[in-house]
Order: structure tokens, then C-alpha cells, then sequence
């Protein structure tokens, strides 16, 4: 087998390195497009771009730190939410759901990880949203109000909306992720644990463990998919250029600023200013992709 | 023997290739200037390409159906991406024709200039900011000044029984509630208007520094009480969603939900004012002709035109949505194009108006027209000159 | 030790309801909404143009649903075939650095913010290169968007065959072109998926469309260089507009929309097979 290997590494493979090519250059000329047009507010203003709280286009300063807050807030917010349900949900899937049941949930899974942004965005800030903020947001403002996190008025829009409907979004990504980990435990181990007579729970315990690694490197990818999310975070997240410790206070993320700007940005400066924003999601998407890979691959899974 | 993949890939290149090639030399054909005739309009085949304001919209809709059905040739696009992505890329070369519901600012116009040589502008509409609002238990009109309107944006009136308010609106006991106060988070037109006017119009906003734009930054959002929604929908959404909540919407808008709207103070007259086709008019039919500019000249400047106009029942806030088109072509087919579009939205198309969007004066609107017809040239000529046949 | 599983059992299964119940809601809801639409516009939903704003008629989406499958069709004409003939390389050269540089590359696309490939693909090919806004750059920005999706699924597809073509490959002295025929029938299934599921993702895409379409929706586009717009485009513009009736549309169009992707992730489950994965 390994004499076959030899000789197709050998061969030339013109058509397909191309298409490897022209998708990285496809890529390249996207990042360097964005460095580009980010360059004049950049030299501008330098750092403050991104780590001041102050966006005003009449003063022709923009500096970006509440978009930047948001969407960190946001995405952890949202994966902190959706892990655990990610975990339990490729759990049950795995080892109690009957098979019909396994295969209508595996099926349904990913049929709403593509349902359009659009749809899941209305839902969020027409009926979703007003369902949750008198009930479940004003309790939490109510009791736990002492916690920092909780500690405003829910007013409609919020950091935890967006991040509650983000999470609802990829939750199901992350639940397959999951579920291709958890298959992925090898059998001998499996047996191994039914012989020694320990029952289901311990047996979901030592998986979970002996997959922990995994899941971390999940949890990454989900989180960046979830970093890039436009339209349903720019209606939900309540469109304020504010930074705040309370979840339930409205806020602003990058990709939500960018389009509600972008339409309306007649200076070069203010669009430079959106475009270095976005050159910093890449960036930061890049960092979790790359943080993703490293741990994934000490835990030997993919 | 050479792959089949291989030659797959040439004759589809080849494909691609001739029909790319084709297209653009059949679109190049029909755009190409007709010469020393005339040009007959019924007979046009052109393509216009028009965006910019997402106010302008619906009613652009409206304008571009009842146009093509009088000249089935000329096709029209209208891109609702905002009021500053329709006027960079009208400099961009990407439109024909740019809509922004503020002039161009005087930055752009002059590189619009430097681009083009000559610009025209003219408003196609016009329209005003409302304010709606959710006090429960609140029965009638309530009342805002200026001054009000911008210490409940900038943070320094908080509560709904701070003594300027209750001070104008006698006869309702306000608790001592905060105040929400919901803006829009998308750039808008509307914002610009509305902070246009408050520039104008109130010494707190003047030295609170926020200024005016199709952006700001709203001081009351770094309080936690301002809230951003996305057009005019998202913030009645919010203003509905959330007692003790207030926000500005489109004036048309308010009109077609049948929201009540609060009586807003012209600071030239002193009356509180509602929101309305009548009182825009108004304001409108007391503009002083002369004060206005030419097709040809910068509009920003005049920006706020139309607003505090003293006159009885005149509602204060009111501002109009642009078209921006070069003044001189070489493609005269365009030129006749754009010229007949502007044309009948000045004069049919104001006939032909959807619920809350306001006409202009038929004297203004006909000064313009006149302009127009001078003003477009094509090879130097005016182009009503070239049209017959 | 039954109490624990029993413990087990209910936290996965509250787990697994708060998951997928969501989707029951939304997908009640653009039901509910929208089938009262579809039911009074009847077949002319698919035939005519969309109303005039502020009237009592509903007309039809067939512009923005025509424009949706040019631009979708052109992507995928686009994309499919850098999909497939990079997931064949990134296959069989599994270890080298440029098959480990390429996956992180895709993995790398899955996350971009879709709203700044939008953008980016204006600036590049609209601007830069003066193509305009048009059918053409619209679809280039939404097979950058799908490229990477058929392409991970392909990968996972051909692997399986792999081993077969190695053996095949050292016996037979067989070239690029037939290597790639034999990995793409032998995985045609996943391969179809990946192309399928790409399609139903760049189906449903908004935020990349935003600033390379048309938001006129009265016009059929009928070259790749003429201005296109979009069925989520048209969802987005209408269900913030002040008319009842254009709401309704949105309404309206927002479920044929749901149903067209889930028809096609349909297709793509029966393409996959019983119990496969999705990349």
C-alpha cells in the first residue's frame, strides 16, 4: 500500500492544486482587501479602534470597543448556553433514544442548523424576545439582581437575547460535533466498562471524560461560527453603543454594527473604521480555528 | 491521450467566454450615444441604475412601475442600501442616479464635482420625524420641546415626572419612572434629520456636543436606557414592547400603523404642533422660493430648509429625501433617460404619492423641472433639446 | 444506581427538548403565519411580481424567487467544482502540508462573518475589478460562502473509497482524471450531500447579499451581468416596512423559503444515507 502512496505523490495533479489555489487566493484577496480598506483608520487611530468606547462619526473618531465587548460577550454568553445542552442532547441522542427517535432527531438537527439567520432574527425580537423579557429576564433582574449580570432592567434588546438566540443556532452544530466525538470512544473501552459491571451513568461519566479534550476543541469551532452571526444578533442584541456587565443590558456586536452601519457610512474614515473591526473578527477567527486544531489534535480525534 | 477532463474544462472555458463576451458587447450596444438624431423617448432602451435611501423605497417602487409602463424601454433599479452606500456609489460610478435622505455632504459634493463637473440634485419628497410613545395610562397628546427631546437623548432628563415635562403637559400625574428612550441602531435618514434639528433648535443638545448625523452617539445608551432598533419597525417594536418608552419614527410610518404621535413646539412660533400630512404642508407652502437653491448648486447647506418654519400649524421637523445624478453625459441616451425619470417624479410622480409622504410645492417642483431641462446636457447640449421623433 | 440513571435520562432529555424545541416553535409560527398568506395569493405566489406597497394584494415572489435560483445555480456552477476537485487533493494527499494548510483554510471560511465576505467580494470584484453589482458578484460572494461546507463534506465522503483507489491506483498506473471520476462515484453520496447542503445554506444567506443585490423587486434578472435580487433579501426589506401587505408577503415568502431549504436538506439525508453525518 504504501508503494501505491508513492506513486500518486508522485503524479502531477494540476487541476486539483489549482482549485486548492484559486480557493486560497479567493481567501487572500479577501483578507487582503479588508487590510486594505482598514489601513486609513488604522494609521489613524491606531489601536483605539478597537479598545475605546467612544463611536462618533461626527467627530470623526470611531472607536470600536463596545462592538468589540459585545461580541465576545455575546458568543461566550451563547456558548455557555448551548454547550451544555449540545452535551446533554448528543448524550441522550446516543445512549437512550431508540433508534426511530435517534434517526428524526439526527435528521431535525440538521435541518435547523439551516434554517435562514433571517427567520431565526424576526422570531427572536417579534415573538421570542417578548416572551422571555417579562418572564424570565425580569425574574432574574427580580432575585439576582445583586449579580452584576443581572443587574438592569430587561428593556427589550440585551447581550443574553442575542446570545440566548445565537445559542439556539448553533446548538446543533455543536450537538454533532459532539456526537461524532462521543461515537468515536473506542469499543474495546466501551465493553471494557459493561464487564466491569458499571452502569449506564458511570459509563456517560468516563466517556465525558475520556472525550473532554474533545469537546473543548468543539466548543471552539462553535464558538467562532457563533462570533460571525449577523442578522439575528443585530435585532436581538437591542442596537446600543454601550459596554456593560449586565447581560440583560442592550449592546452591540461587531457583524451587527457593521450592517447596520455600513449602508450609511459616507466618510472613508468611518468605512475603514467598520472594515478594521471585521478584519479583526478574521483574526479572531483564525485564532479559535488554530486554538481549535491544536487541542483537537493532542485529543486524537477528526 | 489527453484527460476528457481536460477538454471538458476548455470547451466549458470557451462557453463561459463567449457568452460573457457577448452580453457585454450587446449591453455596450445599447448604451452607446445616438449620434446627431433625436431620440425618440417611447423608443428608449436604456438601463438605469438608482439606490441609496431606504425611506425613499416603497414609494421609489411605485415611481419605477408607473414609469416603465410609459416607457417600457427604460429599465430602472433602485437599491434600498442606504442613504451613504447610494451616495459613495454614485461617486463610485456604480449608480446613475444616488438617493440619500440628506443632501450629499458638502465634502462629497465636492468631490462629486471633481468627478462629474456638474451635479443636480433635487428633493423627490418629503417627509417629517414623529414621536411615539408608551405611558400607560396616558389619554390625549403629549407635548415635547426641543429641549426636552434632548435631555431625554442625552441622558439629563431620566424620569417622566421631571418638572419640564410635566410642566407642559398639566392634567396627567407622571410617576417617577425612567425613561427609555429608543433611537434607531441603523444609520438613517431619520436620525439625521431628527439631530439636524436638534442642532438647530436646542442649546442643550448644541453643548452636549453630540451633533448630527446619520449616526450619533447617543449619550443615553451608555446610561443602559437607550435602546437601538433596526428602521423604523424595530423601534415601535421596542416602544410597544416597553412602558415608559419613547422613540421617532417616519412620519409616514406612524401614519400607516396609526401610532399616536406626540405635539412637538416650533420654536419659531411657539405652537405644539402634530405630526401631519397638513401640518408638513404647512411648513412647506410658507418656504420662501428664493431661499431656495438651483438644481446645480451644493444642498447641504439647506439641509434644514424646511424645518421651524414660522407659519401657523407648521410642524417643526421636517426634511426632504434627495436624488443625485451627473448633470453632463455623453451617452445621450442616458442622459434623455434620466432626465425624463427626474422629470416625472417632479411632476406626475408627486400625484402619485403613497399614505405620509409629502408632496412638494408644485411652484418648487416646477422651478426645478425648468432647471432640469437646461441643466442636463449631453455633448454640451440641454437635453430637451434632443428629444422629438 | 437506577436513581442515577434515571438522573441521566431526565437531564438529556430536558437537554434534548430545550435543543430541538425551538425549532418546533419557529417552524409553528412561519407556518402558522404563512400559510394563511400562501393560501389567499394561491399558485400566483410563484407567479407574480411582488404588490405595490400599502394595497390589499399580495401578488407573487417569482422575481426575487427567480433571482434566488440564478444566483444559487451560478454559485454553485462556481463552487462545486473547486469543492469537489479540492476535497479529491485534500483526500488523497492527507498528510501533506498542503492538504493540512487547505482544511484549516476551509475550516477557516466556515467562520467568516457572512456579512464581510459580502463586502469584501464588492470591494474585490465589484469595485476593483469594476464588474458592478450584479447576478455575477452576488453569486461569487455566496460560493465563497459554500465552498467550504461541499467541500468538508466531500472529504468525508471520498475518504472511505480512498483505500480502494490507492490499491487501484499502484496496480493500474492510473492518472489524475480517472482517480478523481473513481473517488467522486464512489462517494457520490456524501459528495451529492456536500453540494446539496451548501446550496441549502447559501439558499437562506441574507447578510451577503445585503450590499451586492438589487433591492428591486420588480425586475427578472436575465443575465449573469444584470442586477438580481434575492427571496431572503426581500424578507428582510419587507418585514420592516410600514405595509400590512407587504408584511404579509414577507410572511408568506419566509415559509416557501423554510420549505425549499428543508426539501433540499431532504434530499441531501437520502443522498447521505441512513445514519450518516453531515461534516
Amino acid at each position: 500500500m504504501k508503494y501505491g502512496v508513492k506513486i500518486i505523490k508522485n503524479r502531477h495533479w494540476p487541476l486539483s492544486s489549482l482549485s486548492i489555489l484559486i480557493v486560497a487566493a479567493l481567501v487572500g484577496a479577501m483578507l487582503v482587501a479588508l487590510i486594505y480598506y482598514s489601513l486609513p483608520a488604522l494609521m489613524r487611530e491606531g489601536l483605539s479602534v478597537y479598545t475605546t468606547n467612544r463611536w462618533n462619526p461626527n467627530a470623526n473618531f470611531f472607536g470600536g470597543f463596545a462592538a468589540v465587548y459585545g461580541t465576545f460577550i455575546v458568543s461566550l454568553a451563547a456558548i455557555t448556553i448551548a454547550m451544555p445542552l449540545a452535551v446533554g442532547s448528543a448524550i441522550f441522542i446516543n445512549e437512550f433514544a431508540p433508534d426511530k427517535l435517534r434517526g428524526f432527531l439526527i435528521a431535525i438537527n440538521d435541518v435547523m442548523a439551516g434554517l435562514p439567520t433571517v427567520i431565526y432574527g424576526f422570531w427572536g425580537l417579534y415573538v421570542f424576545g417578548p416572551m422571555l423579557n417579562p418572564t424570565l429576564f425580569t425574574w432574574l433582574h427580580d432575585n439576582l439582581g445583586f449579580l452584576p449580570i443581572f443587574s438592569t432592567k430587561p428593556i427589550g434588546g440585551s447581550y443574553l437575547l442575542a446570545a440566548t438566540v445565537l445559542a439556539i443556532m448553533i446548538t446543533p452544530f455543536a450537538s454533532s460535533l459532539v456526537r461524532e466525538v462521543y461515537v468515536g470512544v473506542p469499543r474495546i473501552m466501551v465493553e471494557g466498562i459493561y464487564a466491569l459491571g458499571l452502569t449506564k451513568w458511570d459509563a456517560i461519566r468516563i466517556k465525558l471524560s475520556y472525550i473532554a479534550r474533545s469537546l473543548l476543541g468543539a466548543l471552539s469551532l462553535a464558538l467562532g461560527r457563533g462570533i460571525g452571526e449577523t442578522v439575528a444578533v443585530a435585532l436581538t442584541v437591542g442596537g446600543a453603543l454601550n459596554v456593560s456587565l449586565s447581560l440583560l443590558s442592550p449592546g452591540i456586536t461587531i457583524p451587527s454594527l457593521i450592517a447596520n452601519q455600513f449602508g450609511s457610512a459616507y466618510t472613508q474614515i468611518e468605512q475603514s473604521a467598520l472594515l478594521s473591526l471585521a478584519l479583526l473578527l478574521f483574526i479572531i477567527g483564525l485564532t479559535f480555528i488554530t486554538m481549535a486544531k491544536l487541542v483537537l489534535l493532542r485529543g486524537g480525534a477528526r | 491521450m489527453v484527460s476528457r477532463l481536460v477538454v471538458l474544462g476548455i470547451v466549458v472555458a470557451i462557453a463561459i467566454v463567449s457568452v460573457a463576451a457577448y452580453l457585454l458587447v450587446y449591453r455596450g450596444l445599447g448604451t452607446h450615444g445616438a449620434g446627431a438624431g433625436l431620440i425618440n423617448p417611447a423608443k428608449l432602451s436604456v438601463t438605469i441604475k438608482a439606490g441609496g435611501s431606504t425611506w425613499i423605497q416603497p414609494q421609489m417602487e411605485v415611481w419605477i412601475r408607473s414609469f416603465s409602463s410609459m416607457y417600457p424601454g427604460i429599465s430602472i433599479t433602485y437599491d434600498g442600501v442606504g442613504s451613504g452606500a447610494g451616495v459613495t456609489r454614485l461617486l463610485q460610478g456604480v449608480y446613475d442616479i444616488g438617493a440619500s435622505d440628506v443632501p450629499m455632504p458638502t465634502q462629497l459634493y465636492e468631490n462629486a464635482t471633481k468627478i462629474y463637473g456638474k451635479v443636480v440634485t433635487i428633493p423627490d419628497s418629503i417627509g417629517a420625524v414623529a414621536f411615539i410613545y408608551n405611558i400607560p395610562g396616558f389619554k390625549g397628546t403629549l407635548n415635547l420641546t426641543a429641549d426636552i427631546i434632548a435631555g431625554i437623548y442625552t441622558g439629563k432628563i431620566q424620569y417622566w415626572d421631571d418638572p419640564n415635562i410635566t410642566a407642559i403637559n398639566p392634567g396627567f400625574h407622571f410617576p417617577h419612572e425612567r425613561i427609555i428612550a429608543v433611537h434607531r441602531s441603523d444609520g438613517s435618514g431619520t436620525t439625521f434629520t431628527l439631530t439636524l434639528w436638534l442642532q438647530k433648535s436646542s442649546e442643550v443638545w448644541r453643548s452636549s456636543g453630540v451633533g448630527y448625523g446619520y449616526v450619533v452617539n447617543w449619550p443615553v445608551d451608555q446610561l443602559g436606557t437607550g435602546l437601538g432598533g433596526k428602521g423604523s419597525a424595530g423601534v415601535t417594536a421596542y416602544v410597544k414592547q416597553n412602558p415608559w418608552s419613547i422613540g421617532y419614527v417616519e412620519l409616514n410610518y406612524a401614519i400607516v400603523n396609526n401610532l399616536s404621535v406626540a405635539a412637538v413646539q416650533n420654536p419659531a412660533t411657539g405652537e405644539f404642533v402634530i405630526p401631519s400630512l397638513n401640518s408638513t404642508l404647512n411648513a412647506l407652502n410658507s418656504v420662501d422660493l428664493s431661499q431656495l437653491p438651483t438644481v446645480l448648486d451644493n444642498w447641504y447647506p439647506y439641509a434644514g430648509i424646511f424645518m421651524n418654519i414660522k407659519a401657523q400649524g407648521a410642524y417643526p421637523i421636517v426634511g426632504g429625501s434627495y436624488l443625485h445624478a451627473p448633470a453632463n453625459y455623453t451617452d445621450c441616451n442616458k442622459a434623455v433617460a434620466i432626465y425624463l425619470f427626474l422629470k416625472y417624479i417632479l411632476t406626475q410622480g408627486q400625484h402619485e404619492l403613497l399614505t405620509g409622504y409629502v408632496p412638494l410645492p408644485s411652484a418648487v417642483a416646477q422651478k426645478l423641472v425648468n432647471e432640469l431641462s437646461n441643466d442636463i446636457t449631453c455633448n454640451g447640449k440641454p437635453v430637451t433639446s434632443l428629444i422629438g421623433g | 444506581m437506577r436513581a442515577r440513571e434515571v438522573l441521566a435520562l431526565s437531564l438529556t432529555l430536558a437537554a434534548t427538548v430545550l435543543t430541538f424545541a425551538p425549532f418546533f416553535w419557529i417552524l409553528g409560527t412561519i407556518i402558522y403565519k404563512g400559510v394563511s398568506v400562501l393560501a389567499k395569493a394561491g399558485l400566483g405566489f410563484l407567479l407574480n411580481i411582488p404588490p405595490l406597497p400599502g394595497t390589499n394584494d399580495l401578488g407573487g415572489i417569482a422575481t426575487v424567487l427567480e433571482g434566488s435560483l440564478l444566483i444559487v445555480g451560478m454559485a454553485t456552477v462556481i463552487a462545486a467544482p473547486l469543492s469537489l476537485l479540492s476535497a479529491i487533493y485534500i483526500v488523497l494527499h492527507e498528510d501533506s502540508l498542503i492538504a493540512r494548510l487547505g482544511r484549516t483554510l476551509l475550516d477557516l471560511m466556515v467562520e467568516f462573518p457572512t456579512i464581510v465576505v459580502g463586502i469584501s467580494v464588492f470591494l474585490i470584484f465589484g469595485l476593483a475589478l469594476g464588474l458592478g453589482l450584479n447576478a455575477l458578484v452576488a453569486s461569487i460572494a455566496l460560493a465563497v460562502i459554500m465552498i467550504p461546507y461541499t467541500t468538508i463534506q466531500a472529504v468525508e465522503a471520498m475518504r472511505i473509497p480512498k483505500s480502494v483507489v490507492y490499491e487501484a491506483a499502484a496496480a493500474l498506473g492510473l492518472r489524475e482524471g480517472h482517480i478523481a471520476k473513481i473517488l467522486l462515484i464512489e462517494g457520490r453520496g456524501g459528495v451529492v450531500t456536500g453540494v446539496l447542503v451548501g446550496m441549502a445554506k447559501i439558499f437562506g444567506e441574507t447578510a451577503p447579499l445585503l450590499f451586492t443585490t438589487a433591492t428591486s423587486f420588480d425586475i427578472f434578472a436575465n443575465s449573469p451581468l444584470s442586477p438580481v435580487s434575492a427571496v431572503p433579501v426581500l424578507i428582510f426589506v419587507y418585514a420592516f416596512s410600514p405595509y400590512t401587505n407587504w408584511h404579509e408577503v414577507a410572511w408568506g415568502a419566509s415559509l416557501l423559503l423554510s420549505l425549499i431549504v428543508l426539501s433540499i436538506y431532504l434530499a441531501a439525508r437520502v443522498s447521505l444515507g441512513r445514519g450518516g453525518r453531515y461534516a
